[in-house]
């Protein structure tokens, strides 16, 4: 099993009611999910209905109320501090909706960051370059993302995520931030290395017609997971 | 409503803020302590020569004060306290050698200022001793030139005293021109003596005590009116430390640097950070303005947090200084040399309340003009217009008048205050751009080596202006607390060198001529050098260039030439020749002037000097100038002839003595005057511990302020790395979120931070090499000595301090939660 997901419930405190007693706000209601093995799978809602908070704990960035997550038959609950973040460097990916480079690094430098991170190695660059090239941006290798457009950024946030090579990619409305056409474009992309690299992409999103071109397609109403698109 | 609507915004934004109201308080805390620094090595250093004088003024004449006479000085200058002294030469007798001695008889009332110390390690203030029995207290070279010892007695004239303690220093000037052992009796005791009867050549000196409003010189003048005489001279507090001068100016200059430096640093954090804040605070503005307000409305609201923030600093900054100045004098005693007190004054935060002020206002400017020239939409998206230069020019214009305004309140004189503006702002640029150099070099290293020093060096090179604000703070730091050591230790060693034969033991004066060719012969006997033998002829200046001189110096005063074709060695020719060759008969005899000399006197060359040589006139020219080693301590003379001009005029000779080591100087100083009655010797060797002592006895308030202003720059460093961290919380998170733990992270930032230190450091401790070796060569004259020892521990202090300064501020910058974590 790559990823399994069970019963998993996520709830926060909420501010106290007019009687002064404390409240509690569930966003994840026990939302189970497993994949066996690599495809791509969108998480379609409404916003505040809960996605983000899911993909936030499949990523291992926050904990759960209840349930348990394992990700390649290693529960998440159990790692903590270095181990996690080594763990999720190792076979987790993100892609933010705000693609989050670093203004100070070329494309390249930010493509080759995670390894550098994580000791650097002879065939970094080498690798780094290589990803480049396969999102279409070798040529602006030694640029900064302030004079790239926001589907360029996107794309080198992408190949940041895809020189590590993770088992898993978790994408958090990818185009959120991009246009109709450039948001496509960047999807494709996403949508073609992934499959070339047979890896797992988790996906959420609020478009249906992004959410269709996935292998599976889950909906979350309400802080629970239901198969198939929003209606 | 814009108050109240200023102040809940500033206290909504004290996190954001707590850095500015820290380093601007750290800032005002530089100056503050280092004016109460300098006010208070003013005072010190004003005691000491005070104390050298033994008196605020001492008026001095060739005949006794009639009683009136005294009671005429105390009237004109308001004096409340007097002491009376006589001074003369003579004969004294001692085992079975007699010697020129010099005698001063002191009255109970001196010394006004000043204690007698004594080899026996004992302090006396007052002579009652002196007054009350037929005793002396005696230099040691009293003893060494007369075979005595305590207990023995001595003839001075008629009367005989019992030498009751041996001197090791004591206040008061002796009579210039004579160098002969001193010793003290009773000013009651001169009668018995019967040597100042009928002709003697005596001084006569009344020393006062000043009130406090009243100055030195101008109660000399005074004097000089109600004695109406010309030969009466006057001698101040700044008479007695001639010589010194220098060391003192630059010891005050270096306060006044350290000062300005300090608060240079904070204020530009300051500005720097506050910048950050009033840029975000324009989107708040441009609500303001969409709403109707008038852009004065929206500044004032601006105006009114920065002058709060700085009016706040400022007052705290002020509290601590007044409350380390009561703790500091009792905690501080041992650190400060004796008598040393620090002073607070409200005049000097008056001074600084006027500056932060005109900083706020300098300071608002360039946000204001952002605000002028971006469209409110740009406002309200963060974003604004880029001024043009000129508009740049005049953002910044005012900030750089306030600060030459600042310097000129601290430094007190306009020259002085551009001079050190300028040398910072060029110490800052030049600073700023080794850093961009060597982080650049540092990444160009890196470039093909993959993992963490990579990723270091590549943050170091894009680096913010916040990262390098950091670089030159470290720089100058480093430079201020390594720049007094080296001094010192050139200055010290200078005139303290550790092999014994560099310098002279003893000086000889009235050598007789006759005696010349025994004295040679004698030391060789007795093994000891005889150096820079050299004829002395006494004269006076009747003309400079046809005129009679208007110098008081060369009115009242002989000279003493010598005539030699050449330099020795610790002479170097600045200007013009020196002819080796006998004067000819129709020639204008050359003379060289030595150039501290022809500085104090006016004189230059070309100019022309008739001398009067025991009756004969002799006219000579400034053919050049020269500079000599004083700090040899070897004889040498302000003015040299040709030869060939005054060769047979009666002269008599001086001469250094160099010992062997292990010869003892008393023995042969006895034997000298054993052999020579009527040689002067002295010990210079104890001109040389004084010399030293009144050097040392600045240095503790100018290390502990060095010390001080090192501190503020680590507080200032520390400020800066913390707000520059919190605005790279974002890529801290960013970098958590690709795997790197905490430890990692911080491990990344302590290196970044490591590495611009000890670039930093290294840079400021050979800038500081650099500014000694101009000061060194060009103010002090002397020879570069390099504190190795302070060179290492200052940069190694320098990384330590960094390192853990940083890995501090990294451990609670990343501890906070951060809002990047959310997806």
């Amino acid at each position: 099993m790559i990823l399994e997901a069970r019963d998993v419930k996520k709830s926060f405190a909420g501010t106290p009611d007019s009687n002064g007693a404390e409240t509690k706000l569930e966003i994840l209601r026990g939302v189970s999910l497993a994949i066996e093995k690599p495809m791509t799978v969108s998480i379609m809602g409404r916003s505040g209905c809960g996605k983000s908070t899911f993909i936030s704990l499949l990523a291992g960035l926050d904990k759960t109320t209840s349930g348990t997550i394992e990700i390649l038959g290693q529960c998440l609950d159990a790692l903590t501090g270095s181990a996690l973040n080594q763990f999720r460097a190792k076979h987790i990916g993100i892609i933010f909706q705000q693609f989050h480079l670093l203004d100070h690094l070329t494309a390249l430098e930010n493509v080759r960051l995670p390894i550098d991170l994580n000791g650097g190695s002879p065939e970094g660059d080498a690798r780094a370059r290589e990803m480049l090239a396969r999102v279409g941006l070798a040529h602006r290798a030694n640029h900064f993302p302030e004079t790239m457009s926001r589907g360029e950024q996107q794309r080198i946030a992408i190949a940041r995520v895809l020189v590590m090579k993770p088992e898993i990619v978790l994408a958090d409305e990818p185009t959120g931030s991009l246009d109709f056409k450039t948001g496509n474009e960047v999807v494709e992309l996403l949508f073609s290395l992934v499959r070339d690299e047979k890896m797992v992409l988790v996906m959420a999103t609020h478009d249906p017609q992004l959410a269709v071109r996935c292998d599976r397609q889950f909906t979350m109403t309400h802080g629970v997971l239901n198969p198939g698109l929003l209606k | 409503m814009i108050l109240r609507w200023a102040l809940r915004e500033l206290l909504k934004s004290r996190r954001d803020l707590a850095g500015v109201f820290f380093i601007l308080i750290v800032g005002f805390l530089g100056p503050l302590l280092s004016s109460s620094l300098e006010t208070s090595v003013d005072a010190y250093l004003q005691l000491r020569s005070k104390h050298l004088l033994s008196a605020d003024l001492a008026v001095g004449q060739a005949r006794e004060f009639k009683p009136e006479e005294v009671t005429d000085i105390q009237e004109a200058t308001g004096a409340f306290k007097k002491a009376q002294s006589t001074e003369f030469v003579t004969m004294a007798k001692g085992r079975d050698v007699s010697t020129l001695i010099e005698v001063q008889a002191v009255d109970e009332n001196f010394p006004i200022y000043g204690i007698f110390k004594f080899k026996d390690g004992s302090e006396v203030r007052g002579t009652q001793e002196l007054s009350q029995n037929d005793v002396a207290w005696v230099f040691p070279e009293v003893l060494a030139q007369l075979g005595l010892r305590v207990g023995d007695e001595l003839a001075i004239g008629q009367l005989k005293v019992k030498i009751v303690r041996v001197l090791k220093d004591a206040p008061g000037i002796s009579r210039g021109g004579v160098f002969a052992p001193r010793l003290f009796i009773g000013h009651n005791r001169l009668e018995k003596t019967r040597l100042t009867e009928f002709g003697s050549q005596a001084q006569y000196r009344v020393y006062l005590q000043l009130p406090a409003f009243e100055t030195p010189e101008g109660a000399g003048v005074r004097v000089k009116e109600v004695l109406d005489s010309t030969d009466v001279t006057i001698r101040t507090p700044t008479d007695a430390t001639v010589g010194f001068e220098r060391f003192f100016q630059f010891f005050n200059l270096y306060l006044v640097s350290v000062s300005m430096i300090v608060f240079t640093l904070s204020w530009v954090s300051s500005f720097y950070i506050l910048q950050i804040y009033l840029q975000e605070r324009l989107k708040n503005s441009a609500v303001l303005l969409t709403f109707g307000s008038t852009k004065s409305k929206a500044l004032a609201v601006s105006a009114l947090q920065i002058f709060a923030v700085i009016l706040f600093s400022l007052l705290t900054a002020s509290i601590i200084v007044s409350a380390v100045v009561k703790i500091g004098q009792r905690e501080l005693t041992e650190l400060l040399p004796p008598g040393f007190e620090l002073v607070f004054t409200w005049g000097d935060f008056t001074k600084l309340l006027f500056i932060s002020m005109a900083s706020a206002v300098a300071f608002l400017v360039p946000s204001a003009m952002k605000m002028n020239v971006s469209p409110l939409g740009d406002l309200l998206n963060e974003s604004t217009t880029g001024l043009t230069h000129k508009r740049t020019l005049a953002a910044y214009a005012p900030l750089a008048l306030v600060f030459i305004g600042l310097a000129i309140t601290l430094v007190n004189s306009v020259e002085n205050a551009l001079i050190l503006t300028a040398a910072l702002t060029v110490t800052i640029a030049v600073s700023y751009a080794l850093a961009r150099i060597l982080f650049k070099f540092i990444y160009a290293l890196t470039l093909n080596r993959p993992g963490l020093m990579r990723l270091v060096a590549t943050q170091l090179a894009r680096s913010r202006f916040g990262t390098n604000l950091c670089f030159i703070t470290i720089l100058i730091g480093t430079l201020v607390l390594n720049a007094v050591p080296h001094l010192m230790k050139s200055a010290v060693d200078e005139i303290q060198p550790l092999q014994g034969k560099e310098v002279p033991a003893l000086f000889l004066f009235n050598i007789a001529e006759s005696a010349k060719t025994d004295l040679e012969a004698f030391a060789s006997q007795q093994k000891f050098e005889l150096r820079y033998l050299a004829p002395i002829v006494q004269a006076r200046i009747t003309k400079v260039n046809d005129r009679a001189p208007e110098n008081e110096m060369f009115q009242k005063y002989p000279v003493r030439l010598t005539y030699r074709g050449s330099l020795i060695k610790n002479e170097k020719l600045l200007k013009g020749t020196m002819p080796s060759q006998p004067v000819e008969a129709d020639q204008r005899v050359a003379v060289s002037i030595e150039d501290g000399f022809a500085d104090r006197t006016g004189l230059k060359l070309g100019d022309t000097l008739t001398f009067d040589v025991q009756g004969v006139p002799v006219d000579a020219r400034i053919t050049s100038l020269r500079q000599v080693k004083w700090t040899d301590f070897n004889p040498n003379f302000f003015m040299v002839l040709q030869p060939g001009a005054i060769d047979e005029a009666p002269k008599s000779y001086l001469a250094s003595v160099y010992l062997e080591g292990g010869q003892d100087k008393a023995s042969v100083q006895y034997e000298l005057v054993k052999r020579f009655p009527d040689l002067s010797v002295l010990d210079i060797g104890r001109t040389i511990e004084k010399v030293v002592e009144i050097v040392q006895s600045v240095i503790g308030p100018v290390k502990l302020a060095a010390r001080m202003a090192v501190l503020m720059s680590f507080l200032i460093l520390m400020g800066v790395i913390s707000h520059n961290l919190s605005l790279r919380r974002r890529e801290l998170d960013i970098q958590k979120l690709l795997g790197a733990d905490l430890a990692l992270i911080r491990r990344l930032i302590v290196s970044e931070y490591l590495l611009l230190a000890l670039g930093a450091a290294i840079l400021g401790s050979a800038f500081a090499i650099a500014i000694t070796a101009l000061v060194t060569s060009q103010i002090f004259q002397i020879g570069l000595r390099i504190d190795v020892a302070a060179l290492l521990v200052s940069v190694a202090g320098t990384l330590l301090l960094t390192s853990g300064l940083t890995y501090l501020v990294a451990t609670r910058v990343l501890r906070q939660g951060s809002a990047a974590t959310k997806l």
